[in-house]
């Protein structure tokens, strides 16, 4: 019998629908993948089992009975444990007492120390974790934390053991000891559902596959009866060269000068005409670098990076999570202080703040959208007027904005960019991902930059959104704008970037381009980083 | 070994920086009075600074789960009533009274925050209204009377002992041992990463409850204290201590995102905060630039304090 039957789920955010009836079962002493691309909907699924959300329609069946009354704390009783991305240790906490949070072992009402100490060192040890158990878990590196998250879920001795992208942060060594705990689990009858990006993992560990996309069930597999083509195929829906555009050199500058999403007619046109442009390949546009950047060091995140960003290329830095890569990114628009040379055009130019790096025609399309990018509550007007200020309040009308003016150009970007807006005036934050997205990239695009820099530009949006952006991605590097993209998604990496640096603990640890640009290179060189890096310093992420 | 001193000194940064403070403070405060190391001297002013160390650590508490209480004043005068009209019928039959009653307002502000969903500072300062208009209430006009031999005993020693003192001690052993319970991680646990807590299977709601009551057992102890100290009852002397408890919170380090704090440090914070106000008043400037100077004292403290403690974040 099925330890835990999802059926017919639905759950829906702000009128979007996120899941649509997905079911799925797990059986005792059985390893599950959960496979399926960013906004796939494997999170939202997975907190409706662990008691995090509730499902709008449908049921969740664990041990044959429905959950009711669902919470994390319910859940946890019962015997299903969780490590997820986002870690949910306290950093201010020992890791002891992270180990037992919220079942901290008492005697008489009192909690002591040592005992916790002692309580949480067979479960470290469990994990393959040689740490102090009286050490602050916020000072652990971040792959350490995460094995402190396994830890934390064997304490109550789960019977499903959910791994949602526990992997990310882990070299092979830890890898191997997660991996050998999921045995251990399925030896003694217990279940494990497990999600990844790593393909190979989950070909490894697995008994069956669910391909997730666009919050539906495609299909469910046995691990022998299918491959990583046909799983990949299934994700996202159709073949992977039809999602990323021809790379430099290799397409046809088709409608280049227009910084526009193009239409499918355009992409099939653009396509065809890379077959024959691949025999007599055009020149890339191979000027000094736009920007030039030597050893970039942000304390604590960064170390020594080279970077040179050429017009027409994008650039990819690759690498596990939290390596350093946004820092880049983010001292690269002023927003963190750092030091190092940087040449704008062949001139030094300092960048303190991001107001110097938008002068210098830099723009930056960050990971959290809401963070660092859009005003939420505010409409798509507001949002795409902020950052062209000159172009709306032209000089004449001194300080007012010119209504006309705005309008103008806030229908063209909706235009260009196949924004679905109800109109000007809706509000940002009841967009779909991938159209928060689209605005968010929109906005620079009247002050045409020179440099883009964009974190993790298609997380949580759905596929075609993200062959869209790929594709506009592409025509503005055509037409002469330098990019530079961070991304934890090894495939959109390599299908996108024309180079990808790798990062380890904060230093470029290798560049991949051409043809030892593919997935099993980068993976290895994320992964194995640890070898080549100097180990010194940067590794301590705050 | 070196080594090891240097882990626990940056351990204790804020206990060690806010001694450091503390001794230069009792150097000059010496300078006015001589007669700062007598036991009278002592008993004296450890009377005078027991009712703001009180409320800080009620707001320390409830800043380490990621609150902070704007309301706390009003509480503190809300005991401080309760006492001051009971306590000639029985000083233990209203000292319970009176606690009672901060505990059962300072859950009732935790009940307020945890479920109405709204930030904590706007609840709590309209929860500073309501409870200020209830104590009004209780003591429409300063009065009340607390029996002399208390007030004599409180403030000038009990045979030889130096009440304050022991009312100190027993409230931070109750600190320590509330630390080590379940409720006392989930506190830190909550004020350091609240989703992650809920994530866990931690009550998030009761454990902030449980903070602002026990708050108000700090703040309604805070209440007797000054009522005890000034011999009567007054609904509204208790506002400067809201924004002098946070004050003293900040300087000892307690984070006001939660999570991070020792209650110790905030006993040193709110003594030294006492301390200089002393100190300014026998300086014998004009009232005015006695708060401008103390303002000031607060702002280079504070900052040469986050200078010291900031992390690297990338």
């Amino acid at each position: 019998m099925a330890l835990l039957a999802v059926e017919k789920v639905s759950k829906s955010f702000a009128g979007n629908r996120v899941l649509n009836e997905v079911s799925f079962d797990v059986r005792a002493g059985e390893v599950l993948a959960l496979v399926g691309e960013n906004g796939a909907g494997k999170s939202t699924v997975l907190s409706l089992v662990t008691g995090l959300l509730s499902p709008d329609s449908g049921r969740v069946l664990y041990d044959g009975e429905p959950l009711r009354s669902w919470s994390p704390h319910r859940a946890r009783e019962v015997g299903i444990g969780s490590v997820h991305q986002e870690l949910s240790l306290n950093p201010h906490q020992t890791v002891a007492e992270n180990v037992f949070l919220g079942q901290w072992p008492a005697r008489r009402g009192l909690v002591l120390r040592r005992d916790l100490a002692k309580r949480a060192r067979p479960l470290l040890e469990r994990v393959g974790l040689d740490v102090d158990p009286l050490t602050r878990a916020g000072r652990l590196p971040l792959g350490q934390q995460q094995l402190v998250e396994l830890a934390k879920a064997l304490a109550s001795g789960p019977r499903l053991l959910i791994l949602d992208e526990a992997t990310s942060a882990l070299d092979d060594d830890q890898v191997r000891s997660v991996f050998a705990v999921v045995d251990e689990l399925r030896a003694a009858d217990s279940s494990v559902i497990i999600v990844s990006h790593r393909m190979a993992e989950l070909f490894a560990v697995s008994d069956r596959l669910t391909v997730l996309k666009d919050g539906e069930v495609m299909a469910t597999r046995d691990r022998a009866e299918t491959d990583h083509d046909d799983i990949v195929r299934l994700m996202i829906g159709r073949e992977l060269s039809d999602l990323f555009p021809p790379k430099a050199g290799e397409g046809s500058p088709v409608g280049a000068e227009i910084a526009a999403i193009p239409s499918e007619a355009e992409i099939a046109e653009e396509k065809s005409a890379a077959g024959v442009a691949a025999e007599n390949t055009i020149p890339v546009l191979t000027g000094a670098p736009v920007l030039k950047v030597r050893g970039l060091t942000v304390p604590g995140a960064c170390e020594n990076v080279d970077l040179d960003l050429d017009p027409g290329r994008i650039i990819g830095l690759g690498g596990l999570q939290g390596q350093g890569q946004r820092a880049v990114l983010r001292a690269l628009f002023g927003l963190v202080r750092h030091s190092g040379r940087i040449e704008l055009d062949g001139r030094p130019a300092r960048l303190a703040s991001p107001r110097e790096a938008i002068r210098g025609r830099i723009a930056y399309v960050p990971e959290d959208r809401k963070v660092e990018g859009l005003h939420v509550a505010q409409n798509v007007r507001a949002n795409l007027s902020l950052t062209n200020l000159g172009v709306v309040t032209p000089g004449k009308r001194l300080l007012t904005v010119d209504r006309g003016a705005e309008a103008a150009l806030v229908d063209d970007l909706v235009e260009r960019m196949r924004i679905r807006v109800t109109g000007p005036e809706q509000e940002v934050r009841r967009l779909s991902g991938g159209n928060q997205q689209k605005v968010s990239l929109a906005r620079w695009l009247p002050s045409e930059p020179r440099v883009l820099l964009l974190a993790e530009p298609t997380r949580g949006i759905d596929v075609g959104t993200k062959r869209e952006i790929y594709h506009l991605l592409r025509r503005l590097a055509d037409g002469g704008m330098a990019v530079l993209v961070t991304s934890g998604d090894t495939m959109e990496l390599v299908g996108l970037c024309d180079e990808v640096a790798v990062m380890y603990e904060g230093a470029v640890v290798e560049r991949l381009a051409g043809e030892d640009l593919s997935e099993e290179r980068l993976v290895r060189a994320s992964v194995t980083g640890a070898e080549a890096a100097p180990r010194k310093g940067a590794g301590t992420h705050a | 070994m070196p080594d090891r001193v240097a882990t626990t000194l940056r351990g204790n940064l804020d206990v060690v920086g806010l001694g450091a403070l503390l001794v230069v403070l009792l150097a000059a405060y010496r300078h006015y009075d001589s007669e700062l190391f007598t036991p009278a001297s002592i008993t004296i002013l450890s009377a005078q600074f027991l009712p703001l160390i009180l409320a800080a650590m009620g707001q320390s508490t409830v800043m380490l789960a990621g609150g902070i209480d704007l309301s706390l004043g009003s509480v503190l005068a809300l005991a401080m009533a309760v006492f001051a009209v009971r306590a000639e019928d029985g000083v233990a039959v209203a000292a319970v009274l009176a606690l009672a009653a901060a505990a059962s307002t300072g859950a009732a502000n935790g009940v307020l925050v945890a479920y109405a969903g709204l930030p904590p500072i706007i609840v709590t300062l309209a929860a500073s209204f309501l409870w200020g208009g209830v104590t009004l209430v209780v003591l429409p006009k300063p009065g009340g009377s607390v029996p002399a031999g208390l007030v004599d005993a409180y403030n000038n020693g009990w045979n030889g002992l130096a009440l304050p003192f022991v009312v100190i001690g027993l409230v931070l052993l109750l600190w320590k041992t509330v630390r080590t319970t379940r409720f006392g991680l989930s506190l830190y646990a909550v004020g350091g990463n609240e989703h992650g807590a809920y994530a866990s299977g931690i009550g998030v709601r009761k454990v902030k409850i449980g903070a602002y009551a026990l708050a108000g057992v700090f703040v309604g102890l805070a209440g007797i204290g000054l009522a005890v100290q000034t011999g009567s009852g007054d609904a509204t002397i208790g506002a400067p201590y809201t924004l002098n408890s946070i004050a003293a919170s900040v300087l000892a380090g307690v984070s006001f995102f939660g999570g991070i704090g020792q209650m110790r440090a905030t006993v040193l914070a709110a003594l030294l905060i006492g301390l200089l106000t002393n100190l300014l008043l026998f300086t014998g400037l004009s009232p005015f630039y006695q708060l401008i100077m103390q303002g000031a004292v607060l702002i280079v403290a504070i900052a040469v304090k986050t200078f010291a403690t900031r992390e690297r974040t990338d």
